[in-house]
């Protein structure tokens, strides 16, 4: 047997005359109900849920857009890594492209392309996109670009060309994505015969494919390289004339002789201008190519003239999403 | 208080409580109403990758292309409204180095990416009850737009502000040729190159190609010789804009080849709405 089965037996007997009146159920039943704390308690409980309704009206989102459309949605955090802003299609787990203009000219066709990161990544942790190609496609027709520009002091914009189009609906513009690249570096040495012109070398890519270069003229402190592809492939090439023996008395302990550079890697202190950025790949290229270091002639005599080619081609090549192209107004086609 | 009491004002508490909700639930409803009225069936809504008011860098900003203009203070002194604005380019830059180039005198001059031009936000309207007004940025590099504005003006009078016409930079590359009986081209609208000068020297002539153009802030290029025999060629900005050519490959060809390079602004589609958030 536990105390409280015994209580009810002895709690009159255990109750001091000092000890407070029991509080039971029945206790007390004939005392008035206590309204006015009741009444208290139910104000106190309306105004708390009201108040919870005036804060809910007052900041839903919704109100907000349909009271003041300029006053954007509040939002604790960016949208997703996958939140790209509007219009702009994944072309890779970082960046997305939208076309933001197709002007199909009688001469060319030109696709303008510009480039974003979520709004929760770092764009100076992002490195741009670098595509092989571009192509527009129709159906089952693929046509290649003929080149695409990007230019230092343009972040994240490409000027794509095509040929001339007769018919411009139902295009989509393609990026293809290099995977992986090779390099390879070729040498052609010659005599001092100035200005003399180099053609027809050819660096072997493999699968069928190549580089050749069609033309180098190397003159007197100017120079020119065009080449092309074959198979398919896509490349940059970089092209270096070095005047063997010849030396710039102006500077001490280093051997510096002189070069015919690509504008990209000339000196900043020679020609002045913007230096451009390195060509993207392409189908074909050419380029000036600039004096550095001390003017070849009399006291500075080259011994032989050696041209180095550095080819980089995409190992493999991946389409990427499509984009589509905007409406093409009638004025331009 | 007894247990009685004490159950009595916590049931008092819930009806109170109770009484409020249902009153407050139907007017949430009647706020959400006119929304749902105009909404469309679910399966006529297609979901986008960026959800109306989801932001990429701040709520306040205005997207135009991959940059972001977010407005940070707008005054009035003197009739004149300024609207100063920050751009914000999204564009991926790892690796690429600031721009540097030898300018007047020597100097070199660096230009760190995030003050680059990412866009042109060229011309604005701030909608006011009394109608619109014109204006916007003096020059691609600036970050403030001007407006002219009524005397008693103040903040509190614009509807909305709208920016008409922007444009973005892109590279471009444009052949060309020049001749003594074709000495004037126009290689884009309002882009003209002209022959000026040809002075043959002893082993080189020099080609001067001077550079007209419209609206110099929607157009920036320069000009070199397309081909091999063509020495690294010098750009005069002061003054008219000209390009001096070295050709040094004995007689120089008719016509002669060039290639205009530079950037060109591509104006983009649409109206760009710009928050009034924390502008007044």
């Amino acid at each position: 047997m536990t105390e409280p089965d015994r209580q009810p037996d002895y709690a009159e007997l255990l109750q001091s005359p000092y000890d407070p009146p029991p509080e039971d159920d029945t206790a007390g039943s004939d005392q008035p109900l206590p309204w006015v704390p009741s009444v208290i308690a139910a104000v106190i409980g309306a105004l708390v849920v009201s108040a919870f309704v005036i804060y809910a009206v007052a900041t839903d989102p919704e109100e907000d857009a349909a009271a003041d459309t300029t006053a954007p949605v509040e939002q604790s955090e960016p949208v997703a890594s996958a939140g790209l802003p509007p219009g702009y299609v994944g072309v890779t787990d970082s960046v997305g492209a939208r076309i933001e203009q197709a002007d199909f000219d009688v001469a060319e066709t030109i696709v303008a392309v510009s480039t974003a990161v979520p709004g929760d990544r770092d764009s100076d942790e992002v490195p741009p996109l670098d595509p092989a190609y571009w192509s527009l496609r129709r159906g089952e027709d693929e046509i290649p670009m003929t080149g695409q520009l990007a230019q230092r002091g343009v972040l994240g914009n490409y000027t794509i060309q095509f040929p001339p189009l007769d018919q411009v609906e139902g295009l989509a513009l393609v990026p293809h994505l290099p995977g992986g690249e090779a390099i390879i570096e070729t040498s052609v040495e010659t005599d001092t015969e100035i200005p003399q012109t180099i053609e027809g070398v050819v660096i072997d890519l493999g699968d069928g494919r190549s580089v050749v270069i069609d033309k180098v003229v190397v003159g007197d402190g100017w120079g020119w390289v065009s080449w092309s592809t074959t198979g398919g492939a896509v490349a940059r090439v970089d092209t270096i004339v070095t005047f063997e023996g010849t030396d710039d008395p102006s500077t001490e302990d280093t051997v510096d002789p002189t070069r015919l550079v690509p504008e990209h890697l000339r000196p900043m202190t020679q020609g002045g201008g913007v230096v451009p950025l390195p060509p993207l790949y392409g189908f074909s290229g050419s380029s000036q190519l600039i004096r550095s270091g001390r003017s070849i002639g009399a006291g500075n005599e080259p011994t032989g003239i050696t041209v180095r080619f550095t080819v980089t081609a995409p190992s493999s090549v991946v389409p990427g999403p499509e984009l589509p192209l905007p409406a093409v107004p009638e004025t331009d086609r | 208080m007894n247990i009685r009491g004490v159950l009595l004002v916590v049931v008092a508490f819930l009806v109170g409580a109770f009484a409020a909700g249902s009153i407050g639930v139907r007017v949430i409803r009647e706020v959400a109403a006119p929304e749902e009225a105009t909404s469309l069936p679910a399966e006529n809504v297609s979901t986008t990758v960026s959800a109306a008011g989801t932001y990429q860098i701040d709520p306040r900003e205005t997207l135009l292309s991959s940059t972001a203009l977010v407005p940070t203070t707008a005054e009035t002194s003197d009739g004149e409204l300024g609207i100063s604005y920050d751009l914000v380019s999204l564009a991926p830059r790892a690796g690429v180095e600031p721009v540097e180039f030898i300018g007047s005198f020597g100097f070199l001059t660096v230009v760190e990416n995030e003050d680059l031009d990412h866009v042109y936000p060229r011309s604005w309207i701030v909608e006011t009850p009394q109608g619109g007004i014109q204006g916007g940025p003096a020059n691609p590099s600036a970050r403030a737009a001007r407006f002219i504005v009524p005397e008693g003006f103040t903040l509190d009078a614009i509807d909305r502000i709208v920016i008409e016409e922007a444009f973005a930079p892109y590279p471009a590359d444009i052949p060309f040729t020049l001749s003594a009986s074709a000495p004037v081209v126009e290689v884009l609208p309002g882009v003209t190159m002209r022959l000026l000068n040809v002075s043959e020297g002893a082993t080189t002539t020099i080609v001067q190609v001077g550079i007209d153009v419209e609206d110099p802030d929607l157009v920036a290029l320069s000009v070199e010789g397309d081909g091999p025999g063509w020495r690294s060629a010098f750009f005069e900005a002061e003054g008219r804009p000209r390009v001096n050519l070295t050709w040094a490959a004995g007689e120089l060809p008719d016509p002669i080849e060039l290639v205009a390079r530079g950037t060109v602004m591509v104006p983009l589609e649409g109206d760009f709405e710009v928050s009034l958030e924390g502008l007044r």
